[in-house]
Order: C-alpha cells, then structure tokens, then sequence
C-alpha cells in the first residue's frame, strides 16, 4: 500500500502544480490577491506530496520491494543499508523524482522565505515554477514512472557497482541542488517578462536565489569530480565528458549572472543582458539533463537511454527555452537602456567578465555539441577530447584570470587604474617571486608551469587587495585595523574568498598537470619500486567476501626515508549480480598532495601490477572548491543580500522568524 | 564620449573577443578531434599514421596476447574486419574477451593500432548506438548473460 | 479499504490548499518589499560607505546622485500603481470549480490509468519467511543462495545446494558448490570425481583437462572409485587413445564384480572399442567417434538417474555434430540413429537418417543397409534418389 500511496502521491503532486501553473498567473491578469495567494499553499502542497512520495520509493529501497521495477531493476537484497537508500536515485526513474523533488523544495522556498517579494512577482514566480513542476512531474507519470509494478521478483540487479559508494549519497543531491536551482532565476526572469517590470529592484531580489543555486552547483561539481577521482581508479579528477560539461557550462553562466545582475542591481543596466543570461543559465540545465538522458552523448554517467525519453525532454526544453526566448523578443524592446559604461570602471571590469565567461562557455558548448552536429551532417563519429578544451578554454580564461584582483578595486563609473594597480603592486611582486622560484626548480623547458602558479598566487594575494584597502592596514594601526575588518561588509569578505579560491584551485590544477608523476610496475612479493620521495614495498596479497561482493587486495607499505609511513590496499572487488569488476584505489594524503595506488592484474605467482601516481597539490583543487562554497554562504548571510532585508527595519520580529 | 560611441565601443568589444574565441574553437577542432571508426572503417578510410582515432569494436576471443611486462597485443573486430592493437598500461577492469570496448591512439606504419588508452563499458549505452544495433544483428553481440559466464 | 481511506484525505488536503486561501480575506498591507525601500537602503548603504572613506567621497558621489535620480523616478510611477484589488468573484470561482472539480479529475484518470491500485507492498522480509509450502524449488534455491552467501562456510548447506543444482541441471553452479565444499571440508576422492564430474558434464560431456586431472588424483587416491575410473576411460577413448581405454576398462571389470549390468555395460564397451580398433580402413582411427552404442544407450545403469539421462542426451549430441563434421562414417550414423530411436526421439532420428542417406547417396548398398535400419527401428525408410531430385 505505501508503495500505490506514494505513486498517488506523485499524482496528487501533478494535479496541484496543474492549478497552480493556471490559478495564480490568473490572479495577476485580474488583479485578484486570493487567487496569487494560493500559489503559497499550493506549493507547499506540491511540497509534501513529492516528499512522500519519494519517502515511498525510499522505503520500498529500504525493504527490498521487488515488486517495484525500479527497485529490482537497481537494487539487491544484500546490498549494505546505506547504497540501499542511495540507490533510490541512482537511476535514471529515481534522479528524475529527485530533480522534481528539488524544483518543489525551490518553489516552496520562495512561498516560506519571499514574503518580501511583490506580490504579483511572487505569484508569476511561483507559477512559471508550476509550469516546470507539472512538465516534469508529467515526464516521470508517463515515461519513467518509478512506481511501476510486477510480480514480485526473488532478487534485485544490483546496483551498478560503481555507484555503490558514499559519494552517491551526496554528489547527485547537491549537484540538482544547483542544477535545478538555476530554475528560480529563469521564474524570476520569465515572471519579470511577464510583467514588464524589469529594474534594479529585481536585481536584488533575484540575487540571492542565484546566491543560493551557484554555492550548491560548485559544491556539487566539485564533489563529482572528487568521486570521479577517487572512485574510478584512473586518477583523473576532471574528464570533459559530456556530463561534466553539461554541469560545468550552467555553472559558467550562473557565475555570469551574479555578476552582472551586480552591475543591474547598482547602475540599472545591463537589464537585457541580465534576463537573458537567467534564461540562458536554466536553459543549459535543462540542455544538460536532455544531453544526459536522452543518449546523445555518450557518457559514463548515462542511464539506459530510452529514445521516447529523449524525445520528451527535447519537447520540454524546446518549449520552455523557446517559449522564454520568444517572450524575451518581444518584451526587450520595451526595456529601457542602460547608463554609459566606462571601459575602465567596475561596470566596465563586471561586462569584461561576462564577456569572457559567455566566450568560456560558448567553446565548451561547440566542443560539447560539434560531434552531435558533425555527425547529423557527414555520418561520421568523432569525439572531442580533453586537449581541445584545455587549449580554448584555458586561453579563453586567462585574461579573465588576470583581470580579477583589478576588479573589486576598480570604483562605479570611472575607475582610477594607475592608482589600483599601485595597491596591487604587492601582489604583482609575490607573483613574479614565486615565478623565479618555481622557474628554478623546474626543469628546462617547462616555462608553462611557473607562470601558471605565478598567476594563482597572483589571483590569492591579489583577491584580498580590497580587504586590505579598506581596513586601511598600511596606515592605520592595528587595533583600527582589526575593527574596521570585523566592520567591512560581509560581501567584500566573501568576494574577496571566491576570488581567492579561484586561485587555490588553479594553483592545484597548475601543480598537478605540470607535476604529476606516473608509474606503471610489475611488483613480485617483497619487491619495492621507487616513487618521488617514497619506496613502496608489496607486502602480499589477500582477497575477502563480503556480502554482494568479493574482494582481493594488494598489501603496499610505503617508506619515506628509511621510515614506514602508510600501508596501502589497492584492491578490485568483483560483483557477481551484475558480473561485474570495480577498482579500489587507495590513497594517501602527503600535506595537500597525494599517492595515488591502483591495482591491475594479478598473476598466478602473486605478481601485481601496480599503477602508481604521485599527485602534488592536488587537494588544492577541492580546496579552493570548497573556498568558494564558503564565500557563496558567507555572501548570503550578508544583510544586504538577504531576501527582503530593507522590510527588516520595519518589522524586525516578523523578519527575524522568516531567516 | 556620447552613448552612440560609447555602445559602438563595447559592440566592438564583445564581436571581437567571440570572434577569438570561435576562432580559437575552430582551430583547436581541427587537432583536438579524433574520428571514431570500427575496424572495417578503420581499413576503407585513408588514415594517415599518427592520426588520432578512437577505435570501437569487439575483443576477439583467444586474440589477447600478454607481452613483455605490462605490453599486451590483442584484436579487436567488428567482426567483418580486425585490427591489432598494442597497450602498454593497465587494462581496463571490464576488460574481457568478447567484450565491446573503445581504444583510443594511432596507426602505426606497420598496420598495428597503437592505443594509449583503452575503455570498457559493461552498459551497452558506452557503444555507439548503431554499432551495438550492427553487431546485435550479425548475432556476435554477447549481452549480459553472454558475457557474464 | 484503507487505501481508498487515506487517498481521499490526501485529495482533501490537495483541494483544501487551495480552497483555504481563497476563502481567506488578504490583507492589503503586506510586508513586501517596493522598489523605492531598495533605493533607499541603497542610499544609506552608500552614505555608510561615505561615512567610512572619506577619500572616496568624491567618486561615490556621482553615484549618489544616481540613486537618487531613481528614487525620484520610482516616487513619480509609485502613485499611479494603486493596486486594484477587484471583489473578483469570477476568479475565485473559477479557482474554486478547479480546485473542487479539476483536480480530482485529473488525479484520479492519471493514477487509474499508470498506477496498480490494491497490489500490496511485498517486501523481502514479509516473502521470506512466508510459508515455504508455496515455493517453488527455484525461490528455495534463491533463498539457499542467500543464505549461503551470509554462511559461506556451512558445507550442509552447499552439498544440498550441490544436489539440487545437479538435478536442475545446472552443472557450472554445481560446480562451485563442489568447490565451496571442497575449501570448507576438504578434498576427498569422491568430492573430486564430483567435481570432475561436474565440470563435464558443464562441458558438453567432453572430459575437460582439469577434470580429468581431478580424476585421475581421485583414482589415484581410491582405485576403487568406479566414477573417477568411468570418466577416465570416456577421457581416453574421446582421445583416441583406445588400447589404453580399453586396458581400463579391462581393469574396471574387476571393480564391481556383482554388479550384473556394469559388468555387461564394461563389456559392452570392450566390444565396443575392440570393434573399432579392427576397422580395416586406417584413416578412419583418429577420427572414429566415441558415442555411446545402442546398447549402453539403453541400460547405463551404473550411474544415478540424473548422471545417466545428462551423459546419453552429451554423447549423442556430441556424436551428432562430429557426424556433422565427418559425414562419410557408416557405424558413426547407425549409431546415432538408433540412439535417436532408443530415446524415443523419432523425428531426429528421421532427420539423422536422411542425412545419412544424402552423405551416401551414391553408395547402393549402404543405402540399402540404411533402409533396412529404418524398417528395424519403425522409422519411414529414406526415399530413394531418383525420386529426390
């Protein structure tokens, strides 16, 4: 019964956000407040129906349901608990009701927390929101209903044995976090068209939402390339496969968006721009879920891929993305144009880093697309591999790279560039030291790699200029300093941190493609091999049963110096259900670099092959990740970007209970 | 500076630096592609050596040969056609004989495929659409079941 | 009942969330947020700044006096947006008939239409330890396997689970179990012929090397094993090597001297062997086909049912496709033949009987020996090759 509750739950879901994709835009064209006003119950509505029935689908995980297809199609009783509610949304019925579950959480967010909102924007936001909510509820109902039934089966097929990790508990949810975020901006946008009142009050209010989709995406994307790291065992931590794409370009556009919704929110300009981008940033999304799902692109991520699946969501994203465009074109005539933009202002350095954002995610998109188009056209299958990306994309950047530090410093309207770069004088020298010194230890030739850790260090010290300007720490003495920091706007202190963890994760990349070392060997027992620093000794071999797998491993003790500092168990296990082979690398963590052990064949004479990486610097990469979710959360705690902070003053209590 | 010359400015701006980087998009394509072909594709075209081409097909049963070290030689077919193909670093953990799989690398003058890297995928999804739908009809596609005894 | 029970609450709660605002009266001042109060925070937020830099003063000044030109232009429109709020009792009906009518429309045709309404929850602990009466062997095999893959040690279980595979005739998972048994409880001679066994059976009834070498440390261990010693023979003669399987089988007369049919089976089979041995034509000795006679066919009856019934249906059918292969050989189809007839399958024999018949079609008196088979076993006697164009 609480499997048929939860498909009728999913129902019950559909059906609300039909009336609210119909009652409450009804209520702005009449100027009627009752009906706006039960967009606020009927999401939360939405809300609770898509939570149970998610709750069902879980707990038929849970219990082993096999009379569920879904579950037997990607579950098995002897999986451990965990995978087992994990595997909820590792497949492609199951991702789906989470990408729905998502939309419903934003929605319902924007009735609990947008209480400051006009209340015709916040009723058109919450009914473009239906309208996705209804599309996509739609799609699961009659192309990938996880609630489909069959005799019961005795055993499940197992979960696809590489998803049976930790990181399947928290990649996918964060990353839709972000994916599906992205939707709020494009309501904002379409509601905002809809209503023709496009000014820099909308800038503010559509800010933090942006805030909000951006922090969980980067945590996401992050997390996903971490887990492709660390579970795949090939020792990559980033592939240009078309689903990281697919994730990477709306992050692209979204950090575009924060920024130039900046320049709206302050000069009231850029306004078409800005509305554009919000479509364009879900747009992508949405690109991205076709890309994913329809089998296009093949990718290590695709699910089975079903065509009427593909079909359908190119339908929703031709209609939403067209649809949108279409309104776009006929109400951008109506928008007003923009004040004068000085090259060198801060408007001016924010349209610079749009400019090269778009131009960034316009080569990842040919790169992405061209083997799709190419083949349309000529029948030939081509793919296009890392170096393309690595040389348009990283050319592309580094301008953008170099012009961050000037930035933040630059003033509205008409900016002082002798005088900032002056104040970044500081970091130009650290950048140049840190050159010369890198350019010393490295081998001849290699002129890429010191420059490109000079720029990093230029982008980590360069971040905090303003930080620094604005205390005053040259002048002033410390106790004034100290006090005008804690005083400085949160906003400063937390585009100070992005910026700066643009630089520690370009500091990782840097160091690891230019540093990294590989070693291939074939050890017998007792045998050691020399890596760097490390002697690595194979000590023996083992193999275990667990409960859906069974598992051998190679015994490495690593030495440094003379000293044993860790023992690896590189190992592969094997799944019988699905007959299929996974790899454990084990790692070990040096300060913020690591080693890197992947196991291979073993032969008969207790010989293994051993793949060994030393990866230096590599954490920096996650690290300056996780700078930047810490800098995105910062940012919304800021007051002034907080949803309806002016009405603070005015009721402080009611406000206060909404945060 | 007036809000005609002003607009005209960043117009130019923004053209120039899209044009860059389609430009640049276009350049790198030419380089950075590498063409996917089966076996019998592989031997129709005029492939020059060194090109980059990634190579799909099935591994021919009995045709894995281990060498010197870590080197290993085998044949991957499609099945009208076969190639050789060299590997010198760690095989995929879903390698298998009969298993459809995607190498990347070049010709080699002497008719062998020398692969830098080498993909198996146990989802038919990693196959090329219409290459699984080819073998599936010669009946050498070995599904699940084939492959897992 | 309880189903209906609870979709009816959860529909009411649908309809309710949006009926309840509907009939709420909205107050008119809400908390939200114009335009203007952004400006103006703005405007402070700038005056703070001011306040803290003063060098600063001059270049946030313009920007300033921007601001304040908004707040100008927002006060100017702020005064024609009277919000209009119409009695509007139209709409909130028409919301009201959505909410009351629509809605369950749609969710009722949807979930009638994709759901299975009254099929109940079956979790694996609840089909589990329901009555194991109404299982069938394939879900007690399942459940075994479960057990076993939580008890892999409980060599009980595996010799049970051994059996039952055998009788399934599923000899590769056989197999494993006899290895399973054999790493919990060690090897003995009997457990290794099984296994060996297994294996061969798993392989079309050809003796595999590693079977054979089990064999043979089985025999080793126990000569007086008489599988291990059966299989050895089989091995020898599917070699070719016939004196040596046939010294064998000499040996393993001796083994069971009371048992009346393994005696004539052993015989047989000497017969057999010598027979082929004495074949004038000596191309033909490499190749001569090691199927099971007629009359080993019909009484193997030293082996259990199961043994019996997988070992004739192999050897035929590997006798079969080495026809296939080498059709000139007159005792290899005779044989085949009537294997087919013994084993009641009439029409392979038929089919087997033609093509013998075209394999010969130029030989006169095979044909007619061939014929007179047909009419012994009850088959219909092949068509001559005049009236077979």
């Amino acid at each position: 019964m609480i499997v048929e509750l939860g498909h009728l739950a999913l129902v019950l879901a559909f059906a609300l956000a039909v009336v609210q994709s119909i009652v409450p835009i009804w209520g702005t064209f009449s100027g009627d407040r009752r009906l706006m006003a039960t967009a606020d119950t009927s999401s939360l509505g939405i809300l609770f129906f898509v939570t149970l029935s998610f709750g069902a689908l879980m707990w038929s995980y849970a219990v082993s349901d096999f009379s569920v297809v879904n579950v037997w199609q990607n579950s098995h009783s002897q999986m451990p608990f965990l995978f087992k509610l994990t595997g909820t949304w590792g497949n492609h019925e199951g991702s789906m009701l989470l990408w729905v579950f998502i939309l419903a959480l934003f929605a319902a967010a924007v009735s609990l927390f947008g209480s400051a909102l006009p209340p015709s924007l916040r009723a058109n936001v919450q009914g473009v929101q239906a309208w996705l909510l209804a599309t996509f509820l739609l799609f699961i109902l009659l192309t990938s209903n996880p609630f489909a039934r069959q005799e019961a089966a005795l055993e499940g097929q197992d979960l696809n044995p590489i998803l049976q990790d930790i990181g399947l508990a928290i990649h996918p949810p964060m990353l839709y976090l972000g994916y599906v975020g992205f939707s709020i901006t494009f309501a904002f946008a379409i509601a905002a068209l809809i209503d023709g009142k496009i000014d820099s009050a909308w800038a503010r209010w559509v800010r933090p939402w942006t805030f909000i989709a951006w922090t969980f995406l980067t945590a996401g994307i992050s997390m996903g390339s971490y887990w492709a790291y660390y579970e795949l065992g090939w020792g990559g931590w980033w592939f240009w496969d078309p689903v990281e794409n697919a994730s990477f370009l709306p992050w692209l556009s979204g950090t575009a968006l924060l920024h130039s919704a900046l320049v709206m929110e302050k000069r009231d300009a850029l306004k078409i721009w800005t509305v554009l981008l919000a479509i364009l940033t879900f747009s992508l999304s949405l690109l991205g879920t076709f890309l994913v799902r329809s089998g296009v692109l093949t990718s290590v991520h695709t699910f089975a891929s079903d065509p009427t699946r593909g079909l359908f969501i190119l339908a929703i994203l031709s209609a939403f993305v067209g649809g949108a465009l279409f309104l776009f074109i006929l109400r951008s005539s109506r928008l007003e144009a923009g004040g004068l933009f000085a090259p060198v202002s801060r408007e001016g350095a924010l349209v610079f880093n749009n400019l090269i954002l778009s131009a960034a995610a316009a080569t990842v998109l040919i790169g992405t697309l061209y083997p799709v188009v190419y083949e349309a056209f000529t029948d030939a299958k081509i793919s296009v591999g890392a170096p393309f990306f690595n040389l348009t994309f990283g050319l592309v950047m580094i301008p953008l790279l170099i012009a961050v530090p000037f930035g933040p410093l630059l003033a509205w309207k008409r900016g002082d560039l002798l005088g900032i770069s002056q104040r970044l004088m500081f970091a130009f020298l650290a950048a140049i030291l840190v050159i010369i010194l890198t350019g010393a230890f490295t081998q001849k030739g290699q002129w890429l790699a010191p420059l490109g850790v000079g720029l990093a260090v230029w982008l980590m010290v360069g971040s905090f200029a303003e930080v620094i300007q604005r205390a005053g720490l040259r002048k002033a003495t410390l106790a004034v300093a100290s006090r005008r920091l804690a005083g400085l706007p949160r906003s400063v202190w937390a585009t100070a941190l992005a910026h700066c963890g643009i630089g520690v994760t370009l500091l990782g990349i840097v160091c690891v493609t230019a540093f990294e070392t590989e070693t291939i060997t074939v050890l017998k027992p007792a045998e050691s091999v020399v890596v760097g620093e490390f002697s690595l000794r194979h000590e023996g071999y083992a193999s275990r049963t667990a409960d859906n797998y069974s598992e051998r491993s190679a015994r490495i003790s690593i030495f440094k110096s003379g000293e044993i500092v860790a023992v690896g168990t590189p190992s592969k296990r094997f799944f019988p259900a699905r007959q299929m082979p996974t790899s454990e690398a084990s790692i070990h963590t040096f300060g913020f670099s690591q080693l890197y052990l992947a196991l291979g064949d073993v032969e008969g004479d207790g010989n293994v092959t051993l793949r060994i990486w030393w990866k230096p610097m590599i954490l920096l990469i996650w690290l300056g990740t996780v700078i930047m979710v810490i800098a995105g959360v910062i940012s919304l705690s800021d007051r002034r970007l907080r949803i309806g902070a002016p009405a603070r003053r005015k009721s402080k209590g009611k406000a206060a209970s909404h945060a | 500076m007036n809000r005609r010359t002003n607009r005209l400015m960043w117009i130019a701006v923004v053209g120039c630096v899209m044009a860059l980087a389609i430009g640049l998009s276009m350049y790198a394509l030419r380089s950075g592609i590498s063409f996917a072909m089966s076996p019998s594709e592989l031997k129709a075209a005029s492939v020059e050596p060194g090109q980059r081409i990634r190579l799909f097909g099935l591994v021919e049963q009995g045709s894995v040969k281990k060498g010197e070290g870590l080197n290993v030689k085998f044949t991957l077919t499609d099945p009208e056609e076969a190639v050789v193909v060299e590997f010198n670093k760690i095989l995929p953990d879903l390698f298998r004989e009969g298993q459809g799989i995607i190498t990347e690398g070049s010709l080699a003058a002497d008719g062998v495929f020398r692969a830098d890297t080498v993909l198996a995928k146990h989802d038919e999804n990693y196959m090329p659409a219409d290459m699984a739908e080819k073998l599936k009809q010669q009946g050498v596609w070995k599904g699940e079941e084939g492959a897992g005894k | 009942m309880l189903f209906w029970v609870i979709t009816i609450v959860m529909l009411a709660i649908a309809v309710l969330s949006i009926l309840l605002p509907l009939a709420r009266r909205v107050e008119q001042s809400s908390n939200a947020v114009q335009p203007m109060d952004i400006y103006v925070d703005q405007l402070n937020e700038l005056e703070a700044k001011v306040a803290s830099d003063k060098t600063a003063a001059e270049s946030l000044a313009q920007e300033k006096a921007e601001i304040s030109r908004r707040i100008l232009k927002q006060a100017r429109t702020q005064d024609q947006i009277t919000s209009s709020v119409a009695s509007g009792s139209i709409p909130s009906i028409g919301a009201s008939l959505i909410a009351l009518v629509g809605l369950p429309v749609i969710v009722l045709a949807t979930y009638l239409h994709t759901g299975s309404p009254g099929q109940p929850d079956q979790p694996l602990h609840a089909r589990a330890t329901a009555n194991l009466e109404n299982t069938s062997i394939d879900e007690m095999v399942v459940i075994a396997e479960r057990h076993l893959a939580k008890n892999p040690d409980d060599a009980q279980g595996w010799s049970v689970l051994a059996g039952v595979y055998g009788r399934m005739n599923r000899p590769m998972d056989r197999a494993r179990a006899l290895q399973e048994i054999i790493r919990i409880s060690g090897a003995t001679p009997e457990r290794l012929a099984d296994l060996g066994e297994a294996l061969t059976v798993a392989g079309d009834n050809i003796v595999p090397v590693r079977a054979r070498q089990l064999f043979e440390t089985a025999f080793k261990s126990n000569p007086q094993l008489a599988k291990a010693g059966f299989y050895l023979a089989i091995a020898q003669e599917q070699e070719g090597k016939l004196e040596e399987a046939l010294a064998r089988w000499t040996d393993l007369a001796a083994l069971r001297v009371s048992d009346p049919e393994w005696k004539s089976m052993v015989a047989r089979k000497q017969k057999e062997i010598r027979g082929k041995l004495g074949l004038p034509e000596p191309e033909t000795t490499p190749n001569t086909l090691a199927g099971p006679s007629a009359e080993q066919v019909e009484d193997a009856a030293n082996l259990s049912a199961a043994d019996r019934a997988e070992m004739i249906e192999g050897m035929v059918a590997n006798l079969a496709s080495r026809l296939e292969d080498n059709p000139q050989d007159l005792p290899g189809w005779t044989r085949l033949i009537r294997s087919y007839a013994v084993l009641g399958k009439m029409d392979k024999a038929q089919a087997a009987l033609k093509k013998a018949h075209l394999a010969f079609s130029n030989q006169d008196e095979i044909i007619l020996q061939l014929q007179q088979q047909a009419i012994q076993l009850g088959l219909k006697p092949p068509v001559s090759k005049e009236e077979n164009p």
